[in-house]
């Protein structure tokens, strides 16, 4: 193996051994789940001794929250109820209570707890949808998360419908945490999302938006839009022209989800490393053309590899310099891949530029 | 505005039903129509560069360039405007851009511009129409701007349509991609003026569709066709296959896959794994199967001189920690059929450290690597936010090539804002950057950008 194989083997290697490293702690710092501070649910529903004689009466959910049942204006009765078994002067308990948001959560979600709760899949059961909450938080959602909310209301989320819940302006400045959520593999598949949920989109997204990143006819990348941005994963960002080379060959193709192969050449041709320039220079190096076909440097075997880095240069229809060699009876030889068939006829426009009689 | 011609007999039988079922509901109390809403939003930018170019091909002399650009993006849309048949029913969008060089050179077209989204939208029980410039994305689409209409529904019971149609978007109605990075020079460099030829506009349509069913939030499973013509011969002729499973909310897999159609053979494919095992750790693992010489039009002469394949394995994992520290890796590697390796590796860490002072740090490093060539980046970063309107940022980039490009073994740029929010919806922005590149000895830029946003919405 030669030097540089060794060293990028190490390379790699030691890549392998950083992202284990990094999931390592990352699962162990995560395992450190930390609460909110919050009123301790678990005290008071499941381990307090309660119900038998001489026992204080086991509270539920309605002991405290009863006004839900009513009122969506006042979800929280205490503490004024926490007198009934302790004792007011209590300052441990004065401290604890201090440290309680007695609000509740200030969510600007509508929602209507009474009519919910008359549901027959709730029937009253708070645990239906706030399974989390005996146990604080460490089993299942103090909240429900939006999956939750589907487990009913899918209908309306495929129609686009928010407004049931969402207040419009409101939801345009929050990010989805819990469904949809917008994190790096929600970049990856977010052209399926926006299909599946494209009106989901446009309660926040115009579709403007969509094309500051993907229409590259603008003459403004979003990179020099939005300088201030740092936060945002951008493609172009900084010097991109300088290294734009070792992005294309390090994954063929990936260029041409978004530009069209004149998009290349107009720029390759301004810079004078077009096959269609006049007075081009030639950017390939000694052996590129032969004779040895077994040379690193021989341009079949770059071709076959990554045949989109040649298009960008030498894709001219009928003028393109690579079937002046490689059309039939060229000393080129057949240009196609072993195991290559025929989809179409050799009388079509493309084919007829080697195989016209 | 006409209603808009829903000609199908099928879209008339799914409007019939939609109306149908919406009458005969009962149960909870009905959804209010969503109110009506306005956005508009003008970003104005004035940029200035000042560049020096590194010697042209074979040293050919270069003189230093200065350009000033203006730029101006507006936007309008409207949605949920009441129709007298359907409340809440009609939507509208247009976006254009324009700029005009005031330091013009030659060769550089001095006014440019284009309309970017031009669209009306009508929804009508679980059916929707949208006619003018848009977009359609994901599946066989890809990413595709058409001049044309669409047609499709959303059923409630998770199955859903869309077959659209119409004119290819191309630059400036009717140039070729990049014709302006060319400009008028185009006439006297150009070897075979030929082999760039104007576009033929009614030769360069699409055509496509989507059908799709979800069973929120377990699983989404769909299938798209597009076909694409340019100057009347086939560009492309795609199917997709795309599959989202979700069995627990702390995962999810998803499948998607577009097959080229002329050639049958998978243009690309990709399985990937997102798992979410605890509050803010996600970790993904990816399998990515690609044929580049399939991206390449099928009317290329070069897309049938190569069937050869690679395929990308890797993952990424992030976590948030203690509400102020987020890491991030991920890491990729590319398998070439009988060739050399290529990779690509990130690690990001960003600290907010407002609990004390606002000041927001994020550092970066990168390597990619290729058979030729490779580099390693360093990336630092901090926002500090004075008083709640200003924000000031400063940033660095270094990139180390493996091996020099034009001499140059590194690139290195630094850059500066300062955004200050003058009013709600109001905001000026000033920008600089100064540069070192492999193609230019020194590149300075400045922008400024004004930027206003206008959000009305009704009172329900």
């Amino acid at each position: 193996m030669s030097a540089p194989r060794q060293t990028r083997s190490a390379s790699l290697g030691a890549m392998v051994l950083a992202l284990a490293a990094l999931v390592a702690i990352a699962s162990a710092a995560g395992c450190e789940r930390t609460l909110e501070p919050a009123f301790p649910h678990n005290a008071h529903l499941e381990t307090q001794k309660c119900g038998e004689p001489g026992q204080p009466e086991c509270p539920s959910c309605r002991s405290c929250h009863e006004g839900i049942f009513h009122s969506e204006l006042k979800p929280i009765d205490p503490p004024s109820k926490c007198a009934a078994c302790h004792q007011p002067a209590n300052a441990k308990i004065q401290a604890s209570e201090a440290q309680i948001n007695w609000q509740g959560p200030t969510r600007k979600i509508i929602f209507q707890h009474q009519q919910h709760l008359r549901l027959p899949e709730i029937s009253d059961r708070c645990v239906t949808c706030h399974s989390g909450v005996p146990q604080d938080g460490e089993q299942g959602d103090v909240f429900p998360s939006k999956p939750t909310c589907l487990r009913c209301h899918d209908a309306e989320f495929e129609q686009g419908e928010c407004q049931m819940c969402h207040i419009g302006n409101d939801m345009r400045r929050r990010a989805p945490r819990t469904f949809l959520r917008h994190d790096e593999s929600f970049i990856r598949d977010h052209g399926e999302a926006a299909t599946r949920e494209g009106k989901v989109c446009r309660q926040c997204h115009a579709q403007a938006e969509c094309a500051n990143c993907h229409d590259t006819s603008q003459t403004i990348p979003i990179e020099a839009r939005e300088p201030s941005a740092i936060e945002r994963n951008f493609v172009h960002r900084a010097d991109f022209v300088g290294r734009h080379s070792i992005e294309a060959r390090q994954s063929p193709a990936r260029c041409l989800r978004c530009h069209e192969l004149a998009t290349c050449n107009g720029c390759h041709v301004d810079r004078g490393v077009s096959a269609n320039r006049v007075g081009a220079a030639n950017p390939h190096p000694v052996g590129w053309i032969g004779p040895d076909y077994g040379a690193a440097n021989f341009h079949g075997r770059v071709a076959r590899r990554d045949i989109v880095s040649c298009a960008t240069c030498h894709d001219q229809g009928p003028a393109t310099n690579c079937i002046r060699c490689h059309k039939v009876g060229g000393y080129g030889g057949n240009p196609h891949p072993a195991g290559w068939t025929p989809s179409r006829s050799k009388q079509s426009n493309m084919c007829r530029y080697c195989h016209a009689k | 505005m006409p209603r808009p011609r829903l000609p199908l007999a099928l879209t008339a039988a799914l409007l019939a039903g939609a109306g149908g079922a919406r009458a005969g509901e009962e149960g909870p109390a009905p959804i209010p129509p969503a109110p009506m809403s306005v956005r508009v939003s003008s970003d104005t930018y004035l940029r200035l560069f000042e560049r020096s170019p590194m010697p042209g091909p074979n040293g050919a002399v270069v003189s230093d360039t200065f350009a000033a650009p203006l730029y101006e993006y507006a936007s309008l849309q409207v949605d949920n405007v009441d129709l007298p048949w359907e409340p809440a029913s009609f939507d509208a969008e247009l976006s254009a851009w324009g700029d005009v060089n005031l330091a013009p050179e030659e060769g550089i077209q001095r006014v440019d511009g284009d309309i970017t989204v031009a669209s009306i939208r009508h929804r009508y029980g679980w059916a929707f129409a949208q006619l003018g410039r848009q977009i359609q994305a994901g599946g066989a689409a890809r990413m595709s701007r058409l001049d044309g209409l669409s047609l499709g529904f959303n059923a409630p019971f998770g199955l859903a349509a869309t077959a659209y149609g119409g004119w290819t978007v191309l630059p400036r109605w009717n140039e070729r991609p990049g014709y302006h990075l060319l400009g008028s020079a185009a006439d006297t460099i150009l070897r075979y003026p030929d082999a760039l030829p104007e576009p033929r506009r009614d030769g360069t349509w699409m055509a496509g569709g989507r059908v799709s069913y979800s069973y929120l939030p377990y699983v989404n499973v769909g299938a798209s066709f597009h076909e694409q013509r340019e100057n009347g011969d086939l560009s492309r002729r795609n199917i997709g296959l795309d599959v989202r499973a979700v069995p627990d909310p702390m995962v999810a897999i998803t499948l998607k896959s577009i097959i080229d159609a002329d050639e049958w053979s998978f243009t690309d494919a990709r399985l990937a794994a997102d798992v979410y095992p605890v509050k803010d750790l996600s970790l993904a693992a990816e399998l990515t199967h690609i044929e580049p010489s399939l991206f390449l039009s099928r009317e290329s002469v070069l897309s049938v001189f190569s069937l050869d394949m690679f395929h990308e394995l890797g993952g990424s994992v992030s976590y948030r920690a203690f509400d102020i520290w987020r890491i991030g890796a991920s890491g990729y590697a590319d398998f070439f059929m009988g060739s050399e390796l290529g990779a690509r590796l990130n690690l990001n860490s960003s600290i907010d450290l407002a609990q004390w002072v606002p000041i927001v740090l994020r550092g970066e490093y990168g390597w990619v690597a290729e058979p030729d060539n490779g580099y390693h980046s360093a990336r630092l970063s901090v926002v500090y936010k004075p008083v709640e309107p200003v924000a000031l940022t400063a940033e660095s980039f270094l990139y180390f090539y493996k091996s020099a490009i034009n001499g140059v073994p590194l690139s290195a740029v630094g850059a500066l804002s300062a955004e200050w929010t003058i009013a709600p919806g109001w905001a000026v922005l000033g920008s600089g950057s100064v540069a070192r590149t492999p193609y230019a000895t020194l590149d300075l830029q400045a922008l400024a950008r004004l930027r206003i946003n206008f959000d009305w919405e009704a009172q329900p």
